[in-house]
């Protein structure tokens, strides 16, 4: 059985959280308590992801995703770090 | 037509008229006996994770959350009106004690992560790398100190762990910790707080804060208390249902 992370911990691991946009992090609150928590009726959770935004966010209930996830937060990593060393000091 | 299913509440509490749920349907609630459950007609088989419905879900529970304290369904709770209904009949003691407990109150998150890397924390994971080359005995003396080395973490987040509870416990009505010193994440709290506490435990967290730079603090909310409802493991461990 997978060991499922949120997707808090999925974007620890993978990036900054010091770097990150409030924005970001208030969405990745979310998520985190929407998707995680909450009255579960047996059988009744019906979702599916076509959000690549979220799949970023590291979505636990999709454990395939994680490795999306980690690939498209490095992505954006290496994008930022182009544009702080492409802006003047 | 399905339902989907957004929070519990008590039957004095109705959505704010012109509440508009997911696809854009009205929220309505629907009763049982002394509880009602807000929800929305759906046609949809399946309820799409994207930024505008996990917002839209959290959004009406919010608005509910700005006058009373509901129970929060998990995003994409999708039910027919018999299946729900029958929900809310057989759980209806345990959904009514747990609306009395979180009554007044809201959640609140804390997450604490190190400043610096876990493996720094730990220190005795620093020269693994000489070990690399090592066979048999070295290899079981390489895992003794891994071992030792993620004790000590769990040592460090549990010691953390405790004094957050110091800290901010006396502010809360309920406290959740999770204790997870892997990589970033030292630990999660969800408080439940009295909302005529909300002041009190933001002091306390400012003065943690304060205490410990070496710790970077995330804190949000108020949230709907997801994580103090798991009725279902209650039920369960009453009625002995696995």
């Amino acid at each position: 059985m997978s060991v499922m992370t949120s997707p808090f911990e999925q974007v620890l691991i993978s990036s900054d959280v010091e770097q990150l946009e409030e924005a970001d992090l208030s969405l990745l609150e979310t998520l985190d308590h929407v998707l995680n928590k909450g009255l579960v009726i047996a059988g009744e959770i019906t979702i599916s992801v076509a959000d690549v935004d979220l799949i970023f966010l590291g979505l636990n209930v999709l454990v395939s995703s994680v490795e999306k996830a980690n690939e498209v937060l490095r992505e954006r990593a290496a994008i930022e770090l182009e544009k702080r060393s492409a802006s003047p000091k | 037509m399905k339902l989907y299913a957004y929070c519990v509440t008590g039957t004095e509490t109705q959505p704010s008229s012109g509440t508009i749920g997911l696809f854009n349907r009205q929220v309505y609630s629907i009763t049982a006996g002394p509880i009602s459950a807000l929800v929305s007609d759906v046609a949809e088989e399946s309820v799409v994770i994207s930024k505008q419905t996990v917002l839209t879900h959290q959004n009406v529970i919010g608005s509910v959350l700005n006058r009373t304290t509901p129970l929060p369904f998990r995003f994409g709770t999708v039910v027919d009106q018999r299946a729900l209904t029958s929900y809310l009949v057989s759980r209806q003691q345990a959904l009514a004690e747990k609306l009395k407990f979180v009554d007044g109150c809201v959640e609140m998150s804390v997450k604490i992560i190190w400043r610096e890397s876990a493996s720094d924390v730990s220190t005795d994971n620093r020269n693994e790398s000489s070990w690399t080359n090592s066979v048999g005995t070295e290899f079981l003396r390489k895992k003794s100190v891994q071992i030792a080395g993620s004790k000590q973490l769990m040592d460090k987040a549990n010691d953390i762990a405790t004094w957050l509870k110091s800290c901010v416990g006396p502010t809360t009505a309920d406290m959740r910790l999770t204790v997870r010193p892997s990589q970033r994440l030292v630990l999660a709290a969800d408080c439940l707080v009295r909302r005529l506490e909300l002041d009190s435990y933001h002091s306390a967290i400012e003065s943690a804060r304060a205490d410990r730079p070496d710790l970077h603090f995330l804190t949000s909310g108020p949230w709907a208390p997801y994580s103090f409802v798991n009725i279902d493991l209650e039920f369960n461990s009453q009625f002995g249902v696995s």
